[in-house]
Protein backbone atom coordinates (compact mmCIF):
# COMPACT_ATOMS: atom_id res chain seq x y z
CA UNK A 1 0.00 0.00 0.00
CA UNK A 2 2.90 2.72 0.75
CA UNK A 3 4.44 1.37 -2.42
CA UNK A 4 1.72 2.89 -4.17
CA UNK A 5 0.88 5.56 -2.38
CA UNK A 6 4.61 6.95 -3.17
CA UNK A 7 4.66 5.89 -6.38
CA UNK A 8 0.92 8.01 -7.11
CA UNK A 9 2.81 10.77 -5.71
CA UNK A 10 5.69 10.45 -7.92
CA UNK A 11 4.13 9.72 -10.94
CA UNK A 12 1.04 12.70 -9.96
CA UNK A 13 4.57 15.26 -9.54
CA UNK A 14 5.94 13.99 -13.05
CA UNK A 15 2.14 14.26 -15.15
CA UNK A 16 1.50 17.94 -13.42
CA UNK A 17 5.21 18.65 -14.73
CA UNK A 18 4.85 17.07 -18.44
CA UNK A 19 1.72 18.95 -18.63
CA UNK A 20 2.73 22.26 -17.20
CA UNK A 21 5.94 21.94 -19.61
CA UNK A 22 3.10 21.46 -22.05
CA UNK A 23 1.91 25.01 -22.10
CA UNK A 24 -1.07 26.92 -20.75
CA UNK A 25 -3.69 25.87 -23.25
CA UNK A 26 -7.28 24.35 -22.11
CA UNK A 27 -7.80 21.30 -22.82
CA UNK A 28 -10.59 21.61 -25.25
CA UNK A 29 -8.02 23.98 -27.37
CA UNK A 30 -4.70 21.13 -27.37
CA UNK A 31 -3.21 20.83 -30.92
CA UNK A 32 -4.07 17.27 -32.15
CA UNK A 33 -0.27 15.97 -30.96
CA UNK A 34 -0.76 17.68 -27.72
CA UNK A 35 -3.86 15.62 -27.36
CA UNK A 36 -2.32 12.50 -28.05
CA UNK A 37 0.75 13.12 -26.07
CA UNK A 38 -1.52 14.17 -22.95
CA UNK A 39 -3.10 11.16 -23.42
CA UNK A 40 -0.31 8.73 -23.61
CA UNK A 41 0.79 10.47 -20.29
CA UNK A 42 -1.94 9.99 -18.43
CA UNK A 43 -2.06 6.37 -19.58
CA UNK A 44 1.85 5.67 -18.80
CA UNK A 45 1.65 6.78 -15.80
CA UNK A 46 -0.81 5.21 -14.39
CA UNK A 47 1.03 1.39 -15.57
CA UNK A 48 3.26 1.23 -12.74
CA UNK A 49 1.02 3.11 -10.51
CA UNK A 50 -1.25 0.10 -10.72
CA UNK A 51 1.57 -2.62 -11.61
CA UNK A 52 4.28 -2.51 -8.60
CA UNK A 53 6.24 -5.15 -10.60
CA UNK A 54 6.87 -2.87 -12.88
CA UNK A 55 9.83 -0.39 -11.92
CA UNK A 56 8.71 3.25 -11.67
CA UNK A 57 11.01 3.71 -14.49
CA UNK A 58 9.06 1.79 -16.74
CA UNK A 59 6.47 4.60 -17.00
CA UNK A 60 8.77 7.86 -16.12
CA UNK A 61 11.06 7.42 -19.32
CA UNK A 62 8.38 6.89 -21.84
CA UNK A 63 6.62 10.09 -19.92
CA UNK A 64 10.34 12.07 -20.56
CA UNK A 65 10.83 10.68 -23.73
CA UNK A 66 7.30 11.90 -24.89
CA UNK A 67 7.79 15.82 -23.08
CA UNK A 68 11.23 16.09 -24.73
CA UNK A 69 9.42 14.70 -28.14
CA UNK A 70 6.83 17.64 -27.84
CA UNK A 71 8.80 20.36 -26.74
CA UNK A 72 11.31 19.29 -29.68
CA UNK A 73 8.05 19.12 -32.10
CA UNK A 74 7.34 22.52 -30.84
CA UNK A 75 10.59 24.08 -30.91
CA UNK A 76 10.82 22.61 -34.52
CA UNK A 77 7.63 24.03 -35.40
CA UNK A 78 8.29 28.00 -34.27
CA UNK A 79 11.58 27.62 -36.92
CA UNK A 80 9.94 25.82 -39.85
CA UNK A 81 6.42 26.24 -41.16
CA UNK A 82 6.42 23.08 -42.83
CA UNK A 83 7.10 21.20 -39.87
CA UNK A 84 4.50 23.88 -38.07
CA UNK A 85 1.72 22.63 -40.67
CA UNK A 86 2.80 19.08 -40.89
CA UNK A 87 2.57 18.53 -36.87
CA UNK A 88 -1.09 20.75 -36.60
CA UNK A 89 -2.60 21.02 -39.81
CA UNK A 90 -3.68 24.49 -41.42
CA UNK A 91 -7.04 26.08 -40.53
CA UNK A 92 -10.28 25.79 -43.18
CA UNK A 93 -12.13 28.80 -44.32
CA UNK A 94 -15.60 26.98 -43.71
CA UNK A 95 -17.56 29.94 -44.60
CA UNK A 96 -16.60 32.49 -47.17
CA UNK A 97 -18.34 35.57 -48.47
CA UNK A 98 -21.05 34.19 -46.28
CA UNK A 99 -21.01 30.98 -49.01
CA UNK A 100 -20.90 27.62 -46.93
CA UNK A 101 -17.97 26.01 -48.58
CA UNK A 102 -18.50 22.24 -49.22
CA UNK A 103 -15.64 21.01 -50.32
CA UNK A 104 -13.78 22.16 -47.05
CA UNK A 105 -16.36 20.76 -45.35
CA UNK A 106 -15.82 17.32 -46.39
CA UNK A 107 -11.86 17.56 -46.69
CA UNK A 108 -12.35 18.01 -42.73
CA UNK A 109 -15.59 16.09 -42.29
CA UNK A 110 -17.62 18.80 -40.47
CA UNK A 111 -21.23 18.88 -41.36
CA UNK A 112 -23.73 20.95 -40.73
CA UNK A 113 -24.51 20.00 -37.87
CA UNK A 114 -21.02 20.73 -36.39
CA UNK A 115 -21.26 24.49 -38.27
CA UNK A 116 -24.43 25.08 -36.94
CA UNK A 117 -22.70 24.33 -33.55
CA UNK A 118 -20.41 25.80 -33.57
CA UNK A 119 -21.36 28.99 -34.75
CA UNK A 120 -24.39 28.76 -31.84
CA UNK A 121 -21.08 28.52 -29.31
CA UNK A 122 -20.34 32.22 -30.79
CA UNK A 123 -23.49 33.20 -30.63
CA UNK A 124 -24.67 33.02 -34.12
CA UNK A 125 -28.09 31.61 -34.65
CA UNK A 126 -28.06 32.01 -38.33
CA UNK A 127 -25.33 31.14 -40.82
CA UNK A 128 -26.57 33.92 -42.76
CA UNK A 129 -25.26 36.59 -40.15
CA UNK A 130 -21.96 35.01 -40.94
CA UNK A 131 -19.51 36.54 -43.33
CA UNK A 132 -16.36 34.33 -42.95
CA UNK A 133 -16.14 31.23 -40.48
CA UNK A 134 -12.52 29.54 -40.07
CA UNK A 135 -12.30 26.02 -38.62
CA UNK A 136 -9.11 26.31 -36.53
CA UNK A 137 -6.13 23.91 -36.31
CA UNK A 138 -7.53 22.90 -32.19
CA UNK A 139 -10.96 22.54 -33.69
CA UNK A 140 -12.27 25.44 -32.58
CA UNK A 141 -14.23 28.09 -34.80
CA UNK A 142 -14.25 31.43 -35.46
CA UNK A 143 -16.41 33.54 -36.80
CA UNK A 144 -16.29 37.35 -38.59
CA UNK A 145 -19.74 38.30 -38.71
CA UNK A 146 -21.28 40.22 -41.48
CA UNK A 147 -21.63 44.20 -40.66
CA UNK A 148 -24.96 44.09 -40.72
CA UNK A 149 -25.44 41.11 -37.69
CA UNK A 150 -22.47 42.73 -35.53
CA UNK A 151 -22.68 45.88 -32.93
CA UNK A 152 -21.12 48.62 -34.09
CA UNK A 153 -17.28 49.44 -32.68
CA UNK A 154 -17.03 52.88 -30.80
CA UNK A 155 -15.00 54.17 -33.54
CA UNK A 156 -17.82 53.57 -36.14
CA UNK A 157 -20.02 55.37 -33.68
CA UNK A 158 -17.79 57.94 -33.62
CA UNK A 159 -17.16 57.72 -29.32
CA UNK A 160 -14.16 58.00 -27.92
CA UNK A 161 -13.80 54.94 -25.90
CA UNK A 162 -11.33 55.05 -22.94
CA UNK A 163 -8.56 52.35 -22.64
CA UNK A 164 -9.69 49.92 -20.01
CA UNK A 165 -6.83 48.80 -17.46
CA UNK A 166 -6.45 45.97 -15.39
CA UNK A 167 -6.69 46.30 -11.85
CA UNK A 168 -4.09 45.44 -10.05
CA UNK A 169 -4.89 43.32 -6.57
CA UNK A 170 -3.16 45.12 -3.60
CA UNK A 171 -4.37 43.38 -0.70
CA UNK A 172 -5.61 39.84 -0.94
CA UNK A 173 -7.03 38.06 2.33
CA UNK A 174 -5.27 40.53 4.67
CA UNK A 175 -2.03 39.82 2.25
CA UNK A 176 -0.50 43.17 1.02
CA UNK A 177 1.32 42.42 -2.34
CA UNK A 178 4.58 44.80 -3.33
CA UNK A 179 5.32 44.25 -6.65
CA UNK A 180 1.57 44.63 -7.45
CA UNK A 181 1.87 47.94 -5.59
CA UNK A 182 4.84 48.91 -7.69
CA UNK A 183 2.92 48.22 -11.08
CA UNK A 184 0.42 50.17 -9.90
CA UNK A 185 2.45 53.02 -9.26
CA UNK A 186 1.64 53.24 -5.82
CA UNK A 187 3.12 53.05 -2.49
CA UNK A 188 3.11 52.02 1.28
CA UNK A 189 2.01 56.02 2.09
CA UNK A 190 -0.64 55.66 -0.52
CA UNK A 191 -2.03 53.01 1.09
CA UNK A 192 -2.03 53.78 4.23
CA UNK A 193 -3.80 56.68 3.69
CA UNK A 194 -6.46 54.74 1.66
CA UNK A 195 -6.86 53.05 4.56
CA UNK A 196 -6.68 55.50 7.37
CA UNK A 197 -9.47 57.04 5.03
CA UNK A 198 -11.83 54.37 5.46
CA UNK A 199 -10.75 54.21 8.83
CA UNK A 200 -9.21 51.02 8.54
CA UNK A 201 -6.52 50.48 11.53
CA UNK A 202 -4.83 47.05 10.24
CA UNK A 203 -4.63 45.36 6.63
CA UNK A 204 -5.22 42.44 7.72
CA UNK A 205 -8.81 43.20 8.26
CA UNK A 206 -9.35 43.68 3.98
CA UNK A 207 -10.10 40.90 2.43
CA UNK A 208 -9.92 42.65 -1.02
CA UNK A 209 -8.37 46.27 -2.43
CA UNK A 210 -7.65 46.77 -5.93
CA UNK A 211 -6.76 49.86 -7.95
CA UNK A 212 -6.86 50.42 -11.94
CA UNK A 213 -5.00 52.44 -13.78
CA UNK A 214 -7.17 55.62 -12.82
CA UNK A 215 -6.54 54.72 -9.07
CA UNK A 216 -10.17 53.77 -8.42
CA UNK A 217 -10.07 51.53 -5.39
CA UNK A 218 -12.06 48.66 -5.38
CA UNK A 219 -12.37 47.54 -1.44
CA UNK A 220 -13.63 44.79 0.96
CA UNK A 221 -13.10 43.89 4.06
CA UNK A 222 -12.86 40.69 5.53
CA UNK A 223 -16.10 40.40 8.27
CA UNK A 224 -18.52 41.40 5.10
CA UNK A 225 -20.38 38.97 3.94
CA UNK B 1 14.00 29.75 -26.59
CA UNK B 2 17.16 29.03 -25.54
CA UNK B 3 16.39 27.41 -22.71
CA UNK B 4 13.83 25.29 -23.79
CA UNK B 5 16.30 23.73 -26.43
CA UNK B 6 18.92 23.26 -23.91
CA UNK B 7 16.29 21.92 -21.69
CA UNK B 8 15.11 19.28 -24.16
CA UNK B 9 18.61 18.07 -25.12
CA UNK B 10 19.89 17.40 -21.34
CA UNK B 11 16.47 15.49 -20.90
CA UNK B 12 17.43 13.83 -24.18
CA UNK B 13 20.91 12.90 -23.33
CA UNK B 14 20.01 11.86 -19.68
CA UNK B 15 16.96 9.27 -21.31
CA UNK B 16 19.69 8.32 -23.75
CA UNK B 17 22.73 7.90 -21.17
CA UNK B 18 20.32 6.29 -18.48
CA UNK B 19 18.86 3.70 -21.26
CA UNK B 20 22.49 2.60 -22.78
CA UNK B 21 24.20 2.96 -18.85
CA UNK B 22 21.23 0.63 -17.89
CA UNK B 23 21.06 -1.60 -20.66
CA UNK B 24 24.79 -2.52 -20.25
CA UNK B 25 24.66 -2.81 -16.21
CA UNK B 26 22.04 -5.10 -16.57
CA UNK B 27 23.83 -7.16 -19.56
CA UNK B 28 26.73 -7.68 -17.81
CA UNK B 29 25.28 -8.28 -14.35
CA UNK B 30 22.51 -10.95 -15.75
CA UNK B 31 25.81 -12.59 -18.04
CA UNK B 32 27.33 -13.02 -15.09
CA UNK B 33 25.03 -15.45 -13.12
CA UNK B 34 24.28 -16.95 -16.88
CA UNK B 35 28.17 -17.96 -16.62
CA UNK B 36 28.05 -19.44 -13.28
CA UNK B 37 25.05 -21.29 -13.67
CA UNK B 38 26.47 -23.06 -16.65
CA UNK B 39 29.53 -24.06 -14.21
CA UNK B 40 26.72 -25.28 -11.49
CA UNK B 41 24.91 -27.24 -14.45
CA UNK B 42 27.97 -29.11 -14.52
CA UNK B 43 28.66 -29.84 -10.41
CA UNK B 44 25.45 -28.68 -9.11
CA UNK B 45 27.29 -28.11 -5.79
CA UNK B 46 25.26 -27.03 -2.66
CA UNK B 47 27.87 -24.88 -1.92
CA UNK B 48 28.48 -23.01 -5.20
CA UNK B 49 24.53 -22.70 -5.49
CA UNK B 50 24.23 -21.00 -2.04
CA UNK B 51 27.03 -18.11 -3.10
CA UNK B 52 25.37 -17.39 -6.42
CA UNK B 53 21.84 -17.56 -4.32
CA UNK B 54 23.45 -14.72 -1.51
CA UNK B 55 24.70 -12.33 -4.62
CA UNK B 56 21.88 -12.49 -6.64
CA UNK B 57 19.98 -11.36 -3.39
CA UNK B 58 22.48 -8.21 -2.98
CA UNK B 59 22.58 -7.51 -6.84
CA UNK B 60 18.91 -7.86 -7.48
CA UNK B 61 17.64 -4.87 -5.87
CA UNK B 62 19.82 -2.83 -7.95
CA UNK B 63 18.36 -4.31 -11.07
CA UNK B 64 14.67 -3.66 -10.23
CA UNK B 65 14.73 -0.53 -10.89
CA UNK B 66 15.56 -1.47 -14.04
CA UNK B 67 13.57 -5.03 -14.59
CA UNK B 68 10.03 -6.12 -13.49
CA UNK B 69 10.32 -7.53 -10.07
CA UNK B 70 7.90 -10.62 -11.50
CA UNK B 71 10.41 -12.09 -13.62
CA UNK B 72 13.39 -10.99 -10.54
CA UNK B 73 11.82 -12.92 -8.55
CA UNK B 74 11.13 -16.15 -10.26
CA UNK B 75 14.88 -15.92 -10.78
CA UNK B 76 15.40 -16.09 -7.53
CA UNK B 77 12.95 -19.11 -6.55
CA UNK B 78 14.51 -21.08 -8.81
CA UNK B 79 17.57 -20.77 -7.32
CA UNK B 80 16.31 -21.16 -3.62
CA UNK B 81 14.57 -24.23 -5.20
CA UNK B 82 17.72 -26.17 -7.25
CA UNK B 83 20.11 -25.18 -3.67
CA UNK B 84 17.01 -26.87 -1.83
CA UNK B 85 17.26 -30.41 -4.22
CA UNK B 86 21.35 -29.53 -4.38
CA UNK B 87 20.99 -29.89 -0.28
CA UNK B 88 18.61 -32.92 -0.65
CA UNK B 89 21.38 -34.50 -2.84
CA UNK B 90 18.26 -35.25 -5.66
CA UNK B 91 20.96 -33.79 -8.31
CA UNK B 92 18.84 -34.28 -11.17
CA UNK B 93 15.97 -32.23 -9.72
CA UNK B 94 19.05 -29.64 -8.97
CA UNK B 95 19.95 -29.74 -12.65
CA UNK B 96 16.75 -28.85 -13.84
CA UNK B 97 16.04 -25.90 -11.50
CA UNK B 98 19.35 -24.61 -12.74
CA UNK B 99 18.61 -24.84 -16.03
CA UNK B 100 15.37 -23.04 -15.07
CA UNK B 101 17.10 -20.35 -13.51
CA UNK B 102 19.34 -19.66 -16.80
CA UNK B 103 16.33 -19.60 -18.71
CA UNK B 104 15.01 -16.90 -17.29
CA UNK B 105 18.09 -15.26 -16.89
CA UNK B 106 18.72 -15.37 -20.67
CA UNK B 107 15.07 -14.13 -21.37
CA UNK B 108 15.92 -11.51 -19.20
CA UNK B 109 18.83 -10.51 -21.14
CA UNK B 110 17.08 -11.61 -24.14
CA UNK B 111 14.15 -8.98 -23.36
CA UNK B 112 16.35 -5.94 -22.61
CA UNK B 113 18.02 -6.23 -26.24
CA UNK B 114 17.43 -3.73 -28.63
CA UNK B 115 16.03 -5.94 -31.17
CA UNK B 116 13.32 -5.57 -34.08
CA UNK B 117 11.98 -8.59 -32.25
CA UNK B 118 11.55 -6.45 -28.69
CA UNK B 119 10.59 -3.17 -30.40
CA UNK B 120 7.42 -4.59 -32.71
Amino acid sequence: MAISFVRTLISYALVVFALRIMGKRQVGELQPSELVVAIMISDLATIPMSDPALPLLSGIVPILTLISAEMSASLLSLKFPKIRKALTGSPAVIIKKGIICREEMRKNRYNLEDLAEGLRMKDYFDVDDVYMAILETNGSLSVIPKSGARPPTSDEAGIKGKQQTLPHVIIADGKKYPEHMQEAGVNDDWLKKQLSDRKITNANEVFLLTVDGDKKVTLQMKNKE
Amino acid sequence: MAKSVIAVSVIFVLILIGSIGGYFYTDNMVKSYSVRLDKALENPDVNLLKEVEQNWDKDKNSLMYLMNHRDIESVSTSLIRAREEAAAERYDMAVQEIAVAKFLLDELIEREKLSPENIF
